[in-house]
C-alpha cells in the first residue's frame, strides 16, 4: 500500500490497525491516522449533512495521491455529482479520463419489475472487474440505506448488507458506507450496520442563533482510540474543514521566554513582560485603553521585526488604524512592512466555522508570532454565548499548537462582566489576565490595570494607575514615589 | 392460463431474452430453467435467449444497470423491459410482457 497508510496511532493502543489517511483537513487528527484499511466505515446523519462529501473527498484526495477508487452513486445523478465536487474545485472529469476515478451511476428505478429472488451479484462483479481493471482498492457507496431498499424483507436487506460488507473486507477495499439517519441516532432497521462498520461516524446539523452548524462525532473505531468529541465542520472552498480542539498541549518553551507588552514598567509588573506563545486576556469597560494597550505591544513586536495578526471585529482597518494615530501610535509602518495584518471582518457577516476557517487560514499563511483577538466580546454576536466559548477555546487552542503568543480583548459592561468569560472555564487555557478599569479619585477619574493572574510569574496585586501617551499607554510610577521592586526597572 | 402465445407481440416477431446471471448460483440456475419455461410455452419458435454472466463481462451488466442478478432485458416490440429476479413468479413475467405488448 501507499505511503498514507500506516500503523498505529498516537494512542499506542492501537498496534495491529492499519490506517488510510483520508487527508480530509483535520479527520485524520481525529482518526489518529485515518480510516480503517481494508475494513468499512460508516457515516452516518440527517439529509443535507455532508455524508457523501466526505465519501468524494475521500475519494478524491486518494484518486490525486495515486490510489484509484470508486464513487457508486445510489442518490445522485453522475451529471450532479461532478457539479457538486466542480463547485469546490474537485475536477472528477479528469480523473475519470485518466482512470484514477469510476462513478457509478447505481439508481435503481422505483419502478422496478421483480418476480423472484435475486441477489447483489450483479454490483459485486461491476465493482470486482472495474476494481481490477483500475487498480481501485478504494470505495464509496452513497447511500447504502437506497441500496437496501430494494429488499422488501428488512432481514434479506441485512443479510445482503452483510453479505456486500464481507465481500468488499475479503477484498481488502477500503470502504466508506454512508447511510441517512433520523436526528442523532440510526435505528432500525439499519442499527445493525453500527454493529457491521469498523468505525462509525455520525453527522449532524444544528440551528443556533439562526447559525447552521454541522457537527461530526466518531462513535466507534474497533481497535483505535479517536478524538471522542463533537468537532464542528464546514464545506468550504476546496473542501471539508475540521478543527477539532486536539488538546494537545505543546511541550510549551517555558524557558521564560518573554515579549515586550511596550511599556517597560508594564513588563516589570507582569515580571519580565509577555510570556511568548501564551494567551492573554484583556478585559475591560469601554474606553478605558483595551485597544492601546493591544496596539502597544504590537507597535513594540512589530519593532523587534516578530509579525503580528490583529483580528478586528469591531472596526474596518482604516479606522483602527485612525484611533492609535490620534493616540500616536502609528501603526502604519508595520503595515508596510509586512510586520502587521489587519484581518477585519463584521462578526454578523458569516457563521463561526467560516470565521475559524478564514483565522486559521490566515495564520497558516502568514504565519504570525502574536495574534490580538479585538474583541472577544464581539464574537458573540456571531451566534450566541455558548458558540462565542467554543470558538475562542477552539482559536486559542490552535494558536497554542502553532506558538502563537494570543492576546484576547474582551469588553465588559461592568466590573463583574471583565470576568464573566473566565467565570465559564476560559480561565484554564489564559495564562495572564489584565483588567483594566477606572477609578474615581475623587477629582479625576483615573485609569487602572490589574494583573488578576500571571501564570509562573511573580506578578503585582495592586491597581496600577496609567495613562495613555503620544507612545502608547504608559503605567505611571508609584505617586508615593515607594520603590516597588516591579515598578523600578 | 387465459394467455396464449398471440397475445405476445405480433406473430411473427422474433423476441430476444438477454439474461444477466452471477455464474452458476442458484438463483442464476433458477432463472435459466424459468426463461426457458416459459420461452417454450409462449414464445415457441421465436425467441432468443441470450445468456450473460456478469463475473465474465462486468461492462454488459455496467452498461445496462444491472445491480441486482438475475435479471433479464427483454426486447419486445420496439420496448425494453428489465425484470429482477430468477422469474419464479412466472404470472408476473406474462402479465408484464402481455402489457408491454399492447
Amino acid at each position: 500500500m501507499g505511503n498514507d497508510t500506516f500503523t498505529g496511532g498516537k494512542s499506542g493502543a492501537n498496534v495491529g490497525i492499519g490506517k488510510v489517511a483520508t487527508n480530509i483537513d483535520g479527520l485524520d487528527e481525529i482518526l489518529r491516522g485515518g480510516v480503517p484499511a481494508g475494513r468499512t466505515t460508516l457515516i452516518a446523519g440527517g439529509p443535507g449533512t455532508g455524508k457523501s462529501m466526505f465519501g468524494l473527498e475521500f475519494l478524491y484526495r486518494g484518486a490525486r495521491s495515486g490510489h484509484p477508487g470508486i464513487f457508486l452513486s445510489f442518490e445522485e445523478s453522475k451529471e450532479s455529482v461532478r457539479e457538486n465536487c466542480l463547485s469546490l474545485g474537485w475536477d472528477l472529469a479528469s480523473l475519470e479520463k485518466e482512470g484514477r476515478f469510476f462513478l457509478v451511476d447505481g439508481h435503481v428505478d422505483s419502478q422496478v419489475l421483480v418476480s423472484g429472488d435475486f441477489n447483489m451479484n450483479g454490483l459485486l462483479a461491476i465493482v470486482s472487474g472495474k476494481a481490477q481493471e483500475m487498480g481501485a482498492d478504494r470505495i464509496v457507496i452513497d447511500a447504502v440505506d437506497m441500496l437496501m431498499r430494494v429488499f422488501d424483507d428488512p432481514k434479506r436487506a441485512q443479510n445482503e448488507t452483510l453479505t456486500l460488507h464481507d465481500w468488499l473486507n475479503s477484498r481488502g477495499m477500503t470502504s466508506i458506507l454512508t447511510a441517512k439517519s433520523a436526528k442523532n441516532t440510526i435505528r432500525s432497521p439499519f442499527g445493525f450496520l453500527d454493529f457491521m462498520a469498523d468505525c462509525v461516524i455520525y453527522l449532524d446539523q444544528r440551528i443556533q442563533a439562526q447559525v447552521n452548524t454541522k457537527r461530526l462525532q466518531v462513535v466507534k473505531y474497533r481497535g483505535s482510540g479517536y478524538g471522542g468529541n463533537e468537532y464542528p465542520f464546514l464545506i468550504a472552498d476546496n473542501g471539508i474543514h475540521l478543527n477539532p480542539v486536539s488538546g494537545v498541549e505543546m511541550a510549551l518553551d517555558r524557558d521564560h521566554q518573554r515579549t515586550s507588552s511596550g511599556d517597560p514598567t508594564l513588563d516589570a509588573i507582569l515580571g519580565g513582560g509577555y510570556h511568548k506563545g501564551t494567551c492573554v486576556l484583556v478585559s475591560g469597560l469601554t474606553g478605558t485603553g483595551k485597544t492601546a494597550t493591544a496596539s502597544t505591544f504590537v507597535r513594540s513586536a512589530c519593532g523587534n521585526g516578530q509579525k503580528v495578526l490583529y483580528i478586528s471585529y469591531e472596526e474596518s482597518a482604516g479606522s483602527m488604524v485612525q484611533g492609535m494615530l490620534s493616540l500616536g501610535i502609528d501603526l502604519r509602518p508595520p503595515m508596510e512592512s509586512g510586520c502587521l495584518e489587519i484581518l477585519s471582518v463584521m462578526p454578523e457577516s458569516m457563521g463561526i466555522e467560516e470565521h475559524l476557517f478564514r483565522i486559521v487560514s490566515t495564520i497558516k499563511r502568514f504565519k504570525p508570532d502574536h495574534i490580538v483577538l479585538d474583541a472577544m466580546s464581539a464574537v458573540k454576536r456571531i451566534a450566541g454565548d455558548a458558540a462565542a466559548f467554543d470558538f475562542v477555546v477552539r482559536l486559542v487552542d490552535f494558536c497554542k499548537e502553532t506558538g502563537a503568543t494570543m492576546m484576547l480583548i474582551n469588553q465588559g459592561r461592568g466590573f463583574h462582566e471583565n470576568y464573566e468569560f473566565t467565570g465559564i472555564g476560559l480561565s484554564s487555557i489564559i495564562d495572564t489576565i489584565l483588567i483594566l478599569d477606572y477609578k474615581d479619585t475623587g477629582t479625576e477619574l483615573k485609569r487602572v490595570l490589574l494583573v488578576l493572574k500571571s501564570r509562573g510569574a511573580n506578578h503585582s496585586n495592586k491597581y496600577h494607575p496609567f495613562i495613555l501617551t503620544d507612545h502608547g499607554m504608559r503605567i505611571e510610577r508609584e505617586p508615593d514615589g515607594s520603590s516597588r521592586e516591579e515598578s523600578a526597572k | 392460463m387465459s394467455t396464449r402465445s398471440e397475445d405476445y407481440g405480433a406473430r411473427a416477431e422474433r423476441v430476444v431474452f438477454e439474461l444477466f446471471v452471477a455464474g452458476d448460483e442458484p438463483h442464476s440456475r433458477a432463472a435459466r430453467v424459468n426463461l426457458t419455461q416459459i420461452c417454450e410455452s409462449h414464445f415457441e419458435g421465436r425467441y432468443e435467449i441470450r445468456v450473460v454472466d456478469v463475473f465474465e463481462s462486468f461492462d454488459a451488466a455496467l452498461e445496462n444497470n444491472i445491480f441486482l442478478t438475475p435479471a433479464v432485458i427483454v426486447r419486445l416490440s420496439g420496448s425494453c423491459i428489465t425484470i429482477f429476479g430468477n422469474l419464479g413468479d412466472k404470472e408476473e413475467v406474462l402479465k408484464t410482457l402481455a402489457l408491454e405488448s399492447q
